[in-house]
């Protein structure tokens, strides 16, 4: 599924909101915002569905989305805010149409927590802490596995992506309120799988 | 990385570190699959294989087709021939009574051709025919040709020559 993608060689992850373009914007302009925010949203669907394949094939569709709305886009909010909005579109889309396909095969690439866990920065890590990073990594991993679908998404724009609770609240359509809800009931799964391992 | 904290709540240490730890994890699982080598297959060569693939096809409905006609023939040939037989039955009744018919015939001129021999050689060897024959040469060349003419005549005509002995009467009468 994933041969033949275009893909963009990931550089720096900046993090920051890109700046609001003009109505009209150039193609460069476009290429530039795919370039700054493809690793972002690419590992926001990642870390949603823990299928490479799949999240390649959501982002493509996210910036193809994107571009043909790109002359609409009026710039109430962030470039980043705004494409992380189609992914969740597209995401939620998805397995909406997955659901309604019952009849297809329900074959899904999405590896097992320990697979997911073993993705880890090398650093200057003792094997001591290397294991214990991969258990900390593996509590998560089971924690989001059991959140609910806007919980989930909550998280991982907050713990993943590192976006504001403003921004958030704009992505998925919250208010802030309930945007601080989800993260809070998030993170207290969080803590009690850390009780619970230790 | 940002110090993670909703509103004013800090976090755990633990629970920082896990969650900054999930952070490297992902970042680090999404870079290296994105900078996997990947093969892209030329357009060229899958056109190749399409084209392959479908004169393969192309084939295989030709030969089925090829067979299914040649199965077709040999399924009539073969219903053909339990109709054989009373064909071949009517020949052998056809002739078994044919020779019937032919001994007829044979039998029919054998007894014409006995009888034709049987008048010539009478007309050889008869004391009669003798007698005539002698006073016939006493006559001239044309009397004695009409004298046999008339003689020949006089005789029983062979069941063979009836035909024509049938149209010289009709001419003679006309």
């Amino acid at each position: 599924m994933a041969a033949g993608i275009l893909t963009i060689p990931i550089e720096a992850a900046g993090t920051e909101a890109f700046s609001v373009p003009a109505r009209g914007a150039a193609t460069d302009d476009f290429a530039e915002i795919v370039r700054r925010h493809r690793p972002q949203v690419l590992r926001f669907l990642l870390a949603s569905t823990r299928d490479m394949d799949l999240a390649e094939t959501l982002t493509q569709e996210c910036f193809l989305k994107a571009h043909r709305n790109w002359a609409g886009f009026r710039g109430e909010s962030s470039a980043v805010t705004w494409l992380m909005r189609i992914a969740i579109n597209l995401e939620k889309d998805h397995w909406r149409n997955r659901r309604m396909q019952f009849w297809r095969q329900t074959r899904t690439n999405a590896v097992d927590l320990d697979e997911a866990s073993d993705w880890l920065p090398s650093g200057e890590r003792t094997a001591e802490q290397k294991l214990l990073a991969r258990e900390q990594v593996k509590a998560v991993w089971r924690v989001v596995e059991k959140l609910s679908a806007r919980q989930r998404t909550v998280f991982l724009l907050r713990f993943v992506d590192e976006m504001e609770l403003s921004e958030i609240a704009h992505a998925t359509g919250l208010s802030e309120g309930t945007v601080k809800a989800h993260l809070s009931r998030a993170l207290s799964r969080v803590r009690e799988e850390m009780k619970g391992k230790r | 990385m940002k110090q993670i904290r909703i509103e004013s709540v800090e976090l755990e240490p633990e629970v920082r570190e896990a969650l900054a730890h999930f952070r490297q994890n992902v970042d680090a699982w999404s870079q290296a699959a994105v900078s996997r080598p990947r093969t892209v297959t030329p357009a060229a060569r899958v056109l190749g294989w399409r084209l392959a693939v479908s004169a393969a096809f192309g084939c295989l409905l030709v030969a089925g087709s090829l067979t299914v006609v040649v199965t077709h023939h040999r399924g009539s040939q073969q219903a053909r021939q339990p109709v054989a037989p009373p064909v071949q039955m009517q020949t052998t009744a056809h002739q078994a009574t044919a020779p019937v018919v032919d001994n007829e015939q044979a039998e029919a001129a054998a007894r014409d051709v006995a009888a034709v021999e049987e008048m010539l050689s009478s007309r050889d060897n008869s004391s009669p025919d003798n007698q005539d024959e002698q006073a016939d040469a006493s006559l001239t060349g044309d009397e004695q040709l009409l004298a046999a003419v008339d003689k020949d005549l006089k005789r029983p005509v062979p069941r063979v020559m009836e035909p024509l002995a049938q149209l010289a009467e009709d001419d003679s009468t006309e």
